[in-house]
This record gives C-alpha cells, structure tokens and sequence, in this order.
C-alpha cells in the first residue's frame, strides 16, 4: 500500500544511470582513511525537478535540495584519488538520503572500488579539491571540458561540537541480484577540521553533472572538512518502486 | 503540578480546505473542553513552511480564538520567533499585549529562534546570528510593554522613541518563557529569569539534572523582565484510556505519526552547520536514523504519558519529583486520531488523574 497523500518521486526508474561495474559484497571488511578532505556544497532545487528525477520509492526533501561532493583522499590500496558525486536530497521513510545522480573519479583503482562497494557508477575525469588561503576550490574536468569549478569564500571555523557535518549517506543505483536497487554508502566520520563558506561557482554545467533543471541559483552553504573515514561494507538496499514505508528497504543479504 | 495542552496544528494531505479547517476546529473544541476540565493552558506553536508537521504560522491568531471561546485558560506562546527576518520585536509586544487585552490577561509569552533550515532559510535570515537577536529580543520586549516610551538602539533591532500599544493587562508584564530543545538552553533561560519550556520529548531520568540545573542557575539569574519566571513546563504526550495496552499502542502510533512528519524537514544542522546550532533540535531528534553510521537508536521515553489512569499518574508522580511545574500535552498528530477519542481521552484524564495532583491555576508568575 502506498501512502497516496505524500510526497513521492515520478520519475522513470528506466532513466537512472545504473552501474555496470557489479557490486562485490564478499568484502566484510571496514577500510580506514585518514585525512580525507571532504568539499560539500547545498542548492536548493525546484520541488518539480526533484520529483521529476527520484524514482516512485524516495520521498524529496522538503525543500527539494541537491549536492556536490568532493572527497579526496589517499589509501594504501588505491593510491591518491580524488571523487566528486551530485546527488538530489531524498529520504527513505524517515530517513534522510542523497540519490546519486553522477559521479566522477580521477583514479581507476579508487573508481573500481566505490563502484563495487557502493554501487557508485563514476565517470573518469580530472578531479580535484583545493583549500587556498581565501577559498576552497572543487574542479571537475571531464572529457577535455570542464564542467564543474565551485568554490566556497568568506569562510568561518566550526568549533568545539559544532564542527562536525551532518552527510546524508548516498543512495547509489546499481546491479543487486538481477535486479536494480539503490545501494547505500556507508561511512563514519571523525572530523577534524570544518570551515563554512558561501557558495559560488564559475563553471556549473548542468547537465553534465546530471541533469538540466539543476541550477544554482539557490545555494544554502558549503563546508570544507577534513576528518578521518571509516568506510562500512554496504548494509541497505532499497527498491526503485516501492518506498520504506511498504517493506521496499530492506538489510542486504549476503549469499 | 499544572497541566495544559501544546499544539503543532499538524494537517494531513491534501491540504484541502476542509483538512485545514478540521484540524483548527477540532484543536479549538479542544481547548474550549480543556478549559472546562481545569487544563491551566493552551501553547501554541510559530512554524512555517513545515508541510504537514505544522500549519501554525500565526499562533497569535489561534490564540485568540481559543481565549475569545475560553474563561480562565491561559494564551501562551510556544513559542514566537524572535529572528528579525521574521518578525519585528515591536510587532510581538503589540501582539502579545493585544491578546492580553483580548483574553483579559492570560497570555504567557514563550520565545525562541527556529532550528530548520525550511524556515530560516524560507525567510533568508541569518543563522548564524539567531541566537544573539532572540537575546536582544527578550530584554527588550519586556521594556516595550512596561515603559511608556521605549527607544532602543542595538545589534540587531533599533528603534526610535514611541509608545508601544496596547499595553498588556498583567502587571507588570506576561510571563516570559524559553523554549528549551539543545541541552545548555535551560541555563539560558535561567540566566534571563525566565520559564525553561522544554520541547525536548524524552525520559524523566534525563530531564532530572536539567532541571535541577536550571534551579540553581535561576537563583542568581538577572532577570530581562519586572519579574522572575522560575517555572518548567514540560512538552509531553498523553493518550489516557481504560485500556493501558491499547492506550500505548496508540500513543506510539502518534508518536511514529509526529516522528514521521518531523523527518519531511531539514534541520540546521543537515543543511547549514552552525557554531550556532550545535544540537539538533527538537525536530532533527526525532529524526534520527537508526540505520545510519554515527546515528544511536534511541531507547522509548520514560516520561511519556499513555495508559490507563493509574499508569498515568505514576509517571507523572515522576515528573513531579523531577521539579517539573507543568506538563503540557500533545493529544493529536495529523488527525490521526478520531476528533471523540481526543476529547474521550482529555475527560479520562481529567476525572481520573488530576485530582491526584495540586491543580494550580494561579497565573505562572513566580516570584515578584
């Protein structure tokens, strides 16, 4: 039963970019990273293009928001990497989601690795995050083209307890027995460092960051952290058509 | 011990007409049987923006109704913004005193400053300054109702010389409160000498030192108004049934019912992290994820009223020994339950379990 009086996705499971690098859920074990550079900024999105985009089982924020993430770090197994996503702010019952829409990953092993813990299905591209003395930069260069230079300024420290950001984990489409399901990212952070600054960019090129009704036009804040991950085997799974609230989430099953 | 009743105006879709003015009536026929049964008071909230969870962007106007329709009931609001964006400091004073008038002087005055990102940022105000404009608001609010002429000059709100009307009924002024969600808040309100309202839905065990805290605190307060507020209401649900099981059953349905409307919003601390807004509020903790990294599964609330009479007064036997004042009650969420059973519920309690405490209806003014 669906709860007809509530917000929900339209759109067409069909045209969610789906990984085809398989998901790989032999792995149990917990990878640590220290001193992953975290870049996030926020944007406020038309209710409509929310819902245009997020399939029948994700409620969208209200109001409806979207995401860009850069996340650079180094670990022993990939080597430096650096990955950016842009996701549309959703929620899973209650539960507050980002629903990856694209990606980019400037290093192959890394890639491989997003993609088959995580379902993450990035493109290879030149990816990078820079903190300056006045700003923090995020570049995504794909196909000789940039398509992605956002930057935060005016920034100011978060302190004490309040320096810490609250990500909403990524929903990533992808392969799960023979079927299609949204695959969650799984991460405990310690920060150690956090500024917040005011968006803004100068190149955003919407549509190859996802889709063409993103714009930002609207940014709330941006936040440069650094903290130390632990990475989480995936745990969650949820459906493309049916929402949380009918059974349409569910622990994976390891088989 | 006090009691009363605390309103979101929680609306179902469709926002029709007709669901809208269900849930404002039926909350007002409430009221009006609350005022009947000795409930001391009506609280009502200022959200906006916030679908389905709270409709009640005008609580002043949803107080008058309920004092024009009630004898002895006190108007309280819980809370009124105090963000320059939203609101001039001027126009509360005018509108708390006005209602005063209105109600002949039963207005309680509860401030506070928003934790969502849909209502700070809906109205562009700056987060990161909130804290510092509701302090500026308290301290002058109180001078606009009890001067004749006030003239201000300050960080956030200035104004020249005028006389502010009406003035209020009470004398010296209403009471002032604090609504209290971020552990820490209660010593703020403290601090000023005003009432800790404290919105954040728990167990007894956990409120205890807050409280005894805020006791402490009050006794060397400097007041922002004529007089000192020492009073803690506590924000609580009550569903009252013969049936005790079938009492909790639907206590947690309202429970998952609010839980479920407060994760369709965006906390500050999700969207806009904030030196100043370090806790989640009210909302984003009854938001958190339980299947979330990081995210703690919260153990079910000690000091929740639901159950049979008896079970009822015993836990408020345990606020009471916390040193909690009031406790003011939800006893609806979206409608959820049936308009009968709500008032069934109210008159329960009200035959059963009030005479077992000392009803104070004197006004919530403390110490002059």
């Amino acid at each position: 039963m669906r709860y007809p009086e509530l917000l929900y996705g339209r759109g067409d499971p069909k045209t969610i970019a789906v990984s085809k690098i398989p998901l790989d859920l032999k792995d149990s074990s917990n990878i640590d990273i220290d001193n992953v550079e975290i870049f996030y900024t926020l944007y406020e999105l038309k209710m409509s293009i929310a819902e245009a985009i997020l399939p029948a089982s994700l409620h969208p924020s209200i109001p409806a928001l979207f995401s860009i993430t850069f996340l650079s770090g180094e670990h022993e197994t990939t080597g430096p990497f650096n990955l950016a996503y842009i996701g549309i702010a959703c929620r899973t019952g209650i539960k507050p989601r980002h629903l990856i829409i694209k990606s980019f990953c400037d290093n192959d092993v890394a890639l491989k690795l997003f993609a088959t813990r995580y379902g993450f299905n990035p493109s290879l591209a030149e990816v990078s995050c820079r903190e300056t003395y006045d700003r923090v930069n995020g570049r995504i260069c794909h196909e000789d083209r940039i398509v992605a230079d956002i930057s935060i300024g005016n920034c100011i420290p978060l302190v004490g307890s309040g320096g810490v950001v609250k990500y909403s984990p990524a929903l990533n489409a992808c392969a799960l027995d023979s079927q299609t399901k949204l695959v969650q990212f799984e991460a405990n952070y310690e920060f150690k460092t956090v500024i917040r600054g005011e968006p803004s960019d100068q190149v955003f090129d919407s549509k190859e960051l996802g889709h063409e009704g993103l714009n930002t036009h609207y940014p709330v804040a941006g936040t440069y952290a650094v903290t130390n991950i632990n990475l989480l085997p995936a745990r969650f799974q949820v459906d493309l058509v049916n929402p949380a609230e009918t059974g349409g989430a569910s622990k994976i099953t390891k088989t | 011990m006090k009691f009363g009743l605390f309103y979101e105006l929680s609306t179902p879709r469709p926002f029709t007409t007709e669901n809208q003015r269900m849930v404002i009536e039926n909350a007002i026929e409430q009221t009006v049987l609350a005022d009947q049964l000795g409930f001391s008071s009506v609280w009502c909230v200022e959200h906006h923006f916030l679908e389905e969870y709270s409709h009640s962007s005008c609580p002043d106007m949803f107080l008058t109704a309920v004092a024009r329709e009630t004898k002895d009931i006190r108007v309280c609001f819980g809370i009124g913004t105090c963000v320059p964006a939203m609101h001039s400091p001027i126009r509360w004073a005018e509108k708390a005193a006005y209602l005063d008038m209105l109600s002949n002087g039963r207005v309680e005055f509860g401030t506070g400053r928003s934790s969502t990102w849909n209502e700070l940022g809906g109205f562009e105000a700056n987060v990161d300054d909130t804290k510092k404009s509701w302090d500026e608001y308290c301290r002058v609010i109180p001078k606009m109702w009890t001067q004749e002429r006030f003239s201000y000059e300050g960080n956030y709100f200035s104004m020249p010389e005028r006389c502010i009307l009406p003035k209020p009924v009470q004398q010296p002024h209403p009471p002032m409160w604090v609504a209290v969600t971020a552990p820490g808040t209660e010593l703020d309100a403290a601090d000023r000498g005003m009432g800790a309202l404290i919105l954040s839905i728990s167990d007894v065990e956990r409120n205890v030192p807050r409280i005894q805290e805020y006791r402490e605190h009050i006794k060397k307060c400097e007041p922002v108004g004529e007089f000192i507020n020492d009073q803690v209401a506590i924000a609580n649900w009550m569903y009252c049934h013969e049936d005790s099981e079938h009492a909790k059953q639907k206590g947690n349905e309202l429970i998952g019912t609010f839980g479920y409307m407060a994760g369709q919003t965006v906390e500050i601390s999700e969207a806009y992290p904030a030196n100043s807004y370090k806790a989640l509020g009210l909302l984003g903790s009854l938001r958190q994820d339980p299947n979330a990294p990081g995210d703690k599964k919260n153990p079910p609330a000690s000091g929740l009223c639901f159950g049979d009479p008896a079970t009822i007064i015993k836990t408020i036997k345990l606020w009471e020994d916390a040193g909690a004042d009031q406790i003011i009650f939800m006893v609806q969420a979206r409608e959820h339950l049936p308009q009968e059973e709500v008032l069934k519920s109210m008159r329960l309690f009200a035959n059963e379990v009030m005479p077992h405490f000392n009803e104070d209806k004197t006004p919530m003014k403390a110490s002059a």
